[in-house]
């Protein structure tokens, strides 16, 4: 069988590291004498510049002595297509990584990722579990043994998304079926759920000063991504206006069009009207009180007639609507009751319902 | 399955969310509802496959204070592009295009969810108060999309039931208790988070007694130790008083006998600052129900159910609070309660004959009481330099006439206006994250110090007031301009004693300026003033990196000061129009044009 040494691209480019790579490629030979060492750059591997055939490796060690060991998550998929089932990826590999390994259908066995094979039975058994922290709800469900989604490719990002963050779960091009696709759908939102820490639902976080500004896209950056968006283009617009022939009615709050100062000649206009019929009703009042003396104190009984007697104080009304007494709900446009209270003939009420401001 | 969350300052964004959540129930639909902050993130996985999103924008374009821990969640760049693959989105936004930042909050929202792999259920929508339509307009249009995506046959007959669904948070009365007395000192026992505690020192009217407006001049002294800095924010829980209550209560006859045994809500009623102690009736109502409030299309939309039409009054009264819920004739609502500024007490009062509210949707009918937010004036540094637990506030009583004969109180007003000098209150500090000096002031000397311009009509000196304070206290070389508008000298110039004893002494450059002081004047408001002083501004911005900090009345004010420094920049810098906006525009980016506006 063959083993595949893959090197990070800084590992060629710097000469003083060329003694690295013979050194390792020497343990290899005497650890695995009846192996096949292939040697290739991690960047050609992961674009699929080299063609190396599919199941065709068992074992893959990466050189990287570089202080950040992460492995971009659309690379692991092809690395575990290369090792034959039961292969192993080891070397320098990031120990953060666990999740997405997981997801990769790869297990973890003391800092190797093994590639498991079909007979599932027997993988159960791994300690799978304990190399998972936070996440370990993921691996308990059997990720082993089933074929799993392919996952989208890093370099090929919907034109749309560019401020993405990089990893992704899924590939929505997977097709999977029945059964199957409900394991994968429950295992792909717990997956989703280990995004969310205990705080997040919690009530009085304001300040987890522990999260660090830098970890968060800045707002304003999607503003700018909105344009790229062409979020527009998909914008919905009422139809004009002419149509609904709704004209507005609503003085804007620094109004200069004289709408408002409309607004005020009415309400002026209102107030006059108010002060007229409550100076009526308070005639009224006086003659009632004149006539019934002692039996009613400051209670006004108004009578159909005395009602109507009063609403023909407005120019151009009749007072023949009878929705006056309503309350404004029913008052017509201009109707000199507006602002008032509703009240009802021949119920008796006193001035004081009016409130204490009159 | 269907998840619709709102970010609602003002109460606007959740009533269209709500309207949409009732309007989905009769066309059998079960969305579910709630605040963006309210609502479990872990269920937008493990529930939402349709999420609606209704949003407003607010400030410099940032999300509501009830959509904060939403975005900084759906922020965190660890979270995979396909994160949220599994959901359809459409988003309604609730702007208004005479903000430069308009509609920000929902563009944000929208791209973000977007990045995180979600597709588009049908059209999104920037809903505009500028245009003819007004927002109105644009919900019915996006409404129907809505419906449409979502597979309801609007047209067909049957697909719609007006049918009214259980409540959401079902209160119960627990009939067969005693009566119990819920003390006023509930006010203080909330189960809301970092809630503070304090006694009110002074409540002083700075207006003068001949001038138009009642201003006060709040001063609080808090039970524990606080910490606050030069922008940050209170929040003040006012309640209700009894009377309006009792009015409430009579309306509705068959409430009386259960209005003080304790209840229970279902569900996870949700309300800023958390509920009080020992409910009952009464003290939800008093507490929590926002009776004071002018009614809302979707509070008719579950009114008009409780309405007995079996007399023709009844018949007729449900008819119209019906037409106040809908969208047939837009002005309708508009003129009975917007324009008056009618409260839903008042229109419950007006309809009350036939109206039967059943006492298991009281929760979920009436909107629930939001604090209200107030700069905070006063500096948090202690002479000596160690903290002190004072806030000051500078509070305009809302009060004004309508249509309506009477007077219009806002019931925070009225609340504060009970709370004299001794009085008890509850307080929750917000934090703004203003900064006013720049990292690259280390170490800080006259020379280099940023300059701070401040440029704030009215109640707008809340903020300048602590930051003046604050950086005295604490013998900072930045130079402070203060430019100050308001009516007349000796009638409403705030603190002008202090202001110009500060002047004096050097620590302060104020330039007041007065709009009614004299008939013909030419220097009438702030950006007179700021143009009068072109040079210095100018100067001050261009040369010596000056932070500009705005706060006041929003509307024409902010707007006006910004096309002002444009001139100054184009007068002093020789700066072209676009290069002068250009520049403004770096310096908000930069975090040196700093705009606070209610």
């Amino acid at each position: 069988m063959s083993i595949l040494l893959l090197l990070h691209p800084t590992v060629v480019a710097n000469e003083d590291q060329t003694d690295l790579v013979l050194t390792t490629k020497q343990q290899l030979a005497q650890q695995y004498p009846n192996d096949h060492i292939v040697q290739q750059i991690m960047d050609r591997v992961a674009n699929k510049k080299v063609a190396l055939d599919d199941g065709s490796f068992n074992r893959v060690v990466y050189l990287n002595p570089n202080q950040d060991k992460s492995i971009p998550v659309a690379t692991l998929p092809v690395l575990s297509d290369l090792l034959v089932a039961g292969g192993s990826i080891e070397g320098d590999l990031p120990s953060d990584q666990d999740l997405d390994v997981i997801m990769n259908g790869l297990l973890i066995d003391d800092g190797v990722w093994i590639k498991p094979k079909y007979e599932a039975v027997q993988l159960k058994k791994k300690p799978v579990a304990s190399t998972l922290n936070a996440s370990s709800g993921a691996s308990k469900s059997g990720l082993v043994g089933k074929k799993l989604p392919m996952f989208k490719k890093l370099n090929k990002p919907s034109t749309k998304i560019v401020a993405a963050p990089a990893p992704a779960l899924t590939d929505s091009n997977t097709n999977s079926e029945g059964e199957e696709e409900n394991s994968m759908k429950r295992k792909l939102q717990e997956t989703k759920l280990s995004y969310f820490s205990d705080d997040d639902d919690d009530d009085g976080m304001d300040d987890d000063e522990d999260e660090n500004d830098d970890d968060r896209v800045v707002e304003d950056e999607l503003i700018k991504e909105s344009d790229k968006f062409q979020l527009s283009t998909s914008l919905i617009t009422p139809r004009s206006c002419d149509i609904t022939k709704k004209k507005r009615r609503k003085a804007c709050k620094d109004c200069t069009c004289g709408l408002k100062e409309l607004e005020e000649e009415e309400l002026n206009k209102q107030s006059t009207l108010q002060d007229s019929i409550l100076g009526k009703m308070a005639q009224s009042a006086t003659l009632e009180a004149m006539k019934i003396e002692e039996r009613l104190k400051n209670i006004i009984k108004f009578e159909e007639k005395d009602m109507a007697e009063i609403d023909f104080t407005i120019e151009g009304k009749t007072g023949g609507c009878g929705s006056c007494a309503l309350g404004d709900a029913f008052r017509c446009d201009g109707c000199p009751y507006l602002g008032l209270p509703p009240f009802k003939p021949g119920e008796a009420i006193t001035i004081d319902s009016f409130g204490e401001d009159i | 399955m269907i998840t619709i969350l709102y970010g609602s300052e003002t109460g606007n964004a959740q009533d269209y969310a709500e309207f949409l959540t009732k309007r989905l129930r009769y066309y059998k639909l079960k969305p579910t509802v709630a605040a963006l902050d309210d609502y479990p993130l872990k269920n937008l996985i493990t529930e939402t496959k349709v999420l609606i999103i209704v949003c407003s924008t607010t400030g410099q374009g940032e999300l509501p204070r009830n959509s904060k821990k939403f975005l900084k969640f759906i922020l965190k760049k660890k979270l995979p592009s396909d994160f949220l693959d599994h959901i359809s989105l459409t988003t309604f936004g609730v702007g208004d295009s005479s903000y430069p930042q308009f509609n920000y909050a929902i563009k944000k929202i929208h791209t973000r969810l977007m990045q995180l792999g979600c597709k588009e259920l049908c059209g999104r929508c920037e809903a505009d108060e500028q245009s003819s339509e007004g927002i109105d307009g644009f919900y019915t249009e996006w409404e129907t999309t809505v419906l449409k995506s979502l597979g309801v046959d609007v047209e067909s007959e049957g697909s719609k039931e007006e049918v009214l669904s259980e409540p959401d948070n079902k209160v119960t009365i627990q009939e067969e208790c005693e009566d119990v007395l819920v003390p006023d000192s509930v006010e203080f026992d909330r189960k809301g988070a970092s809630l503070l505690k304090g006694t009110v020192k002074q409540n002083a009217r700075i207006t003068a007694s001949d001038h138009f407006q009642d201003v006060r001049h709040i001063v609080i002294e808090s039970d524990s130790d606080i910490s606050y800095y030069p922008g940050d924010t209170i929040s003040l829980f006012p309640v209700n008083d009894d009377n309006s209550v009792e009015l409430l209560l009579q309306s509705q006859p068959h409430w009386i006998p259960l209005a003080d045994k304790p209840l229970k809500i279902s569900g996870s009623p949700k309300t800023e600052g958390g509920l009080t102690s020992n409910l009952t009736l009464r003290s939800l109502l008093k507490y929590h129900i926002d009776i004071m409030s002018i009614p809302r299309r979707s509070f008719f939309m579950t009114l008009w159910h409780f309405c007995d039409e079996s007399t023709e009054d009844g018949e007729r009264e449900k008819e119209k609070l019906k037409e106040f819920s809908s969208f047939e004739d837009v002005d309708e609502l508009y003129n009975y309660a917007n324009r008056p500024r009618r409260s839903i007490l008042e229109a419950i009062l007006e309809f009350q004959a036939n109206l039967n509210i059943p006492v298991e949707y009281i929760f979920d009918l009436f909107p629930k009481i939001r604090p209200r937010l107030f700069s905070i004036a006063s500096s948090n540094i202690k002479d000596t330099g160690t903290k002190n637990r004072r806030i000051e506030l500078v509070v305009a009583v809302v009060e004004y006439k309508t249509m309506i004969r009477r007077i219009r109180r806002g019931l925070c007003t009225k609340w504060l206006k009970t709370k004299v000098a001794g009085s008890e209150i509850m307080f929750k500090i917000n934090k703004s994250n203003l900064k006013f000096d720049l990292p690259s002031e280390d170490p800080p000397s006259p020379t280099t110090a940023l300059p701070i311009i401040m440029v704030s009509p009215g109640t707008g000196i809340a903020p300048m007031r602590s930051l003046i304070e604050e950086k005295i206290a604490s013998n900072s070389p930045q130079p402070l301009y203060l430019f100050f508008g308001c009516r007349n000298k000796e009638k409403d110039a705030f603190f002008n004693d202090v202001w110009e004893d500060l002047q004096e002494q050097k620590l302060l450059n104020y330039f007041p300026v007065y709009s009614r002081e004299e008939e013909d004047a030419k220097c009438k408001y702030v950006q007179h003033k700021l143009i009068q002083q072109a040079k210095l501004v100018g100067e001050l911005i261009l040369n010596k990196r000056a932070i500009v900090f705005i706060c006041g009345s929003n509307g024409s004010m902010p707007r006006e000061v910004r096309i002002t420094l444009v001139e100054i920049l184009k007068k002093i810098g020789n700066l072209t129009e676009e290069e002068g906006t250009k520049y403004l525009a770096d310096m908000e980016r930069d975090k040196r044009y700093i705009q606070e506006t209610w």
